[in-house]
């Protein structure tokens, strides 16, 4: 009986938040085109001018911009996040719902793993326009490509709590930009490959491999380009399956601590 | 009644003077951040990036990342300024001091132009002392270079009027930084040149020419590298500033009917 309130709660709460962002959707994807459009044109088109000859190369970024979009939707659900707690504080009323504190900020990462899965749907058709030929469809396993766009994601939204957990209002966000964002995504292998970074540097290949962002770059390439060249597909789930769990370890932890949950 | 022309300017003068002190108490932090990023990239284009073929050096990449300091500097002001409209409001103060309504905005510009400027100056000496042996600069032209460093910072300045006038919220920021402001530094040419564009697609390259931050990135290339790579440095310092008028247009006449001002 209990638990069959409790996931109702949880269903609707999850429910209450995909439709408020499903109001914004178009917005968002036309952000996410308009960003996967410049950044293709460029490397696909003009990169090959400036040496970079393998032919892959529009997709590895295509497949790198698919799985960072993540990244970029979590500032905006930790935005939303801070400015609740800073204003209108709705989430004091969720608190007093008949749902456990800690599956209230699981739901919060899954409305957040929406929100980037769901404006992050178009970019994938989208590729195949810009990139044409380049793009070859039947090489990507799509199992694995869906599986891991989830995982991907539901990552992300974990790491959403956890970073929210630490951030004291909503100026701090600058500070989440320039000091977590930029360095997990620049050193995460946006433009390069790990085994190409070993090659560089074994050992700050090594030390990256403490940054999940190589895992998400890794997993997601893996499904669509030559496998042999990127961690092995389940290597790199299990470890985003690994951080996901102990970001929303800490996250709730450190929420549950500051908004004084039960 | 119009106020005395010389008390505007007094006014002018002392709210840019308190706006410089508050750069100042965040210059600390904001160097620290600019810091981060300018390692991470030199790091990444300097050593890694050639392991792909690509043939950047780290003096083009420099360069290109001190236009978009000052380019993307402006939005610390935006930020708080669309949080203070969100939330204080502690602009209606400035608006009951005796200074116009166009002067005040105008002096939103400037300092965020000035916080963008003052950063972006930093970006050329921290990058020569990380990779002294690595970079040369034998067609560097001071003045110009810091010409082109405040031309491009008013422009920017000027652009952030534009941009705090379209966005309703701080839930927006990140369209405005997905949808407008990186396709313009993706398509402006932070990896290429303008010469290369359009070999690749002489149309482009053309419609480009709308683009102002494409003018950013040539001009600081003119300025410091081999000038045959880019347009000519006068053309860029030119278009710049016949861009800044309507943004600075655009941006007042936003600003004025978001906040009601005579």
């Amino acid at each position: 009986m209990f638990n069959k309130l409790l996931l109702t709660t949880f269903y609707t709460l999850l429910e209450k938040d995909i439709t408020i962002y499903n109001k914004k959707l178009i917005y968002r994807s036309i952000d996410a085109i308009v960003w996967m459009s410049s950044s293709l044109l460029v490397t696909h088109n003009l990169m090959p001018l400036f040496g970079i000859k393998d032919p892959h190369y529009g997709t590895f970024v295509f497949l790198g911009n698919l799985a960072v979009w993540g990244l970029f939707e979590m500032l905006t659900s930790i935005a939303l996040f801070i400015a609740d707690i800073q204003g209108d504080k709705a989430i004091s009323y969720y608190m007093s719902l008949p749902i456990p504190s800690y599956l209230l900020f699981i739901e919060e990462a899954l409305a957040s793993a929406y929100r980037s899965i769901a404006s992050s749907i178009l970019m994938i058709p989208l590729g195949k326009i810009i990139l044409g030929k380049s793009f070859i469809i039947s090489n990507v396993h799509w199992f694995h490509f869906f599986l891991a766009l989830c995982i991907i994601n539901i990552f992300y939204g974990f790491l959403t709590i956890f970073v929210a957990s630490y951030i004291p209002d909503l100026a701090g966000l600058t500070m989440v930009r320039s000091r977590i964002m930029f360095p997990l995504w620049f050193l995460g292998g946006f433009q390069f490959s790990w085994k190409m970074l070993k090659t560089v540097c074994p050992s700050l290949a090594y030390i990256s491999l403490c940054n999940p962002l190589f895992y998400v770059m890794e997993g997601l390439r893996s499904t669509g380009l030559p496998a042999e060249n990127y961690i092995p597909f389940w290597c790199s789930m299990s470890m985003l399956i690994c951080f996901s769990i102990l970001f929303a370890y800490i996250g709730i932890y450190r929420l549950k601590k500051r908004l004084d949950c039960i | 009644m119009p106020y005395n022309r010389s008390i505007q300017f007094h006014v002018f003068y002392k709210l840019l003077q308190r706006d410089f002190h508050v750069f100042l108490s965040h210059a600390l932090n904001n160097s620290i951040n600019m810091f981060c990023w300018v390692t991470l990239s030199l790091l990444v284009y300097q050593f890694i990036m050639p392991e792909m073929g690509c043939v950047y050096q780290g003096d083009f990449l420099l360069v290109s990342c001190v236009i978009s300091r000052a380019f993307f500097g402006i939005m610390d002001g935006v930020c708080t300024i669309v949080a203070d409209l969100d939330n204080n409001k502690t602009i209606s103060y400035d608006m009951t001091l005796p200074i116009s309504h166009t002067l005040l905005f105008i002096k939103i510009a400037i300092s965020n132009a000035m916080h963008a400027c003052l950063l972006s100056l930093l970006i050329i000496p921290i990058g020569k002392l990380l990779l002294w042996n690595y970079l040369f600069f034998p067609y560097l032209s001071i003045s110009k270079l810091l010409l082109i460093i405040l031309v491009s910072s008013s422009f920017a300045g000027f652009f952030s009027l534009m941009i705090i006038g379209i966005t309703k919220n701080i839930m927006q920021i990140e369209d405005v930084w997905n949808g407008i402001l990186f396709p313009l530094f993706a398509l402006g040419g932070f990896q290429f040149t303008w010469k290369v564009m359009y070999t690749i697609s002489p149309f482009l390259s053309y419609l480009n020419c709308l683009n102002p931050v494409m003018y950013m990135f040539e001009g600081i290339r003119a300025a410091t590298l081999e000038p045959t790579l880019s347009i000519s440095f006068w053309h860029c310092c030119s278009m710049l500033i016949i861009f800044t008028i309507p943004m600075a247009y655009i941006g007042i006449h936003l600003l004025k009917r978001r906040l009601d001002a005579i």
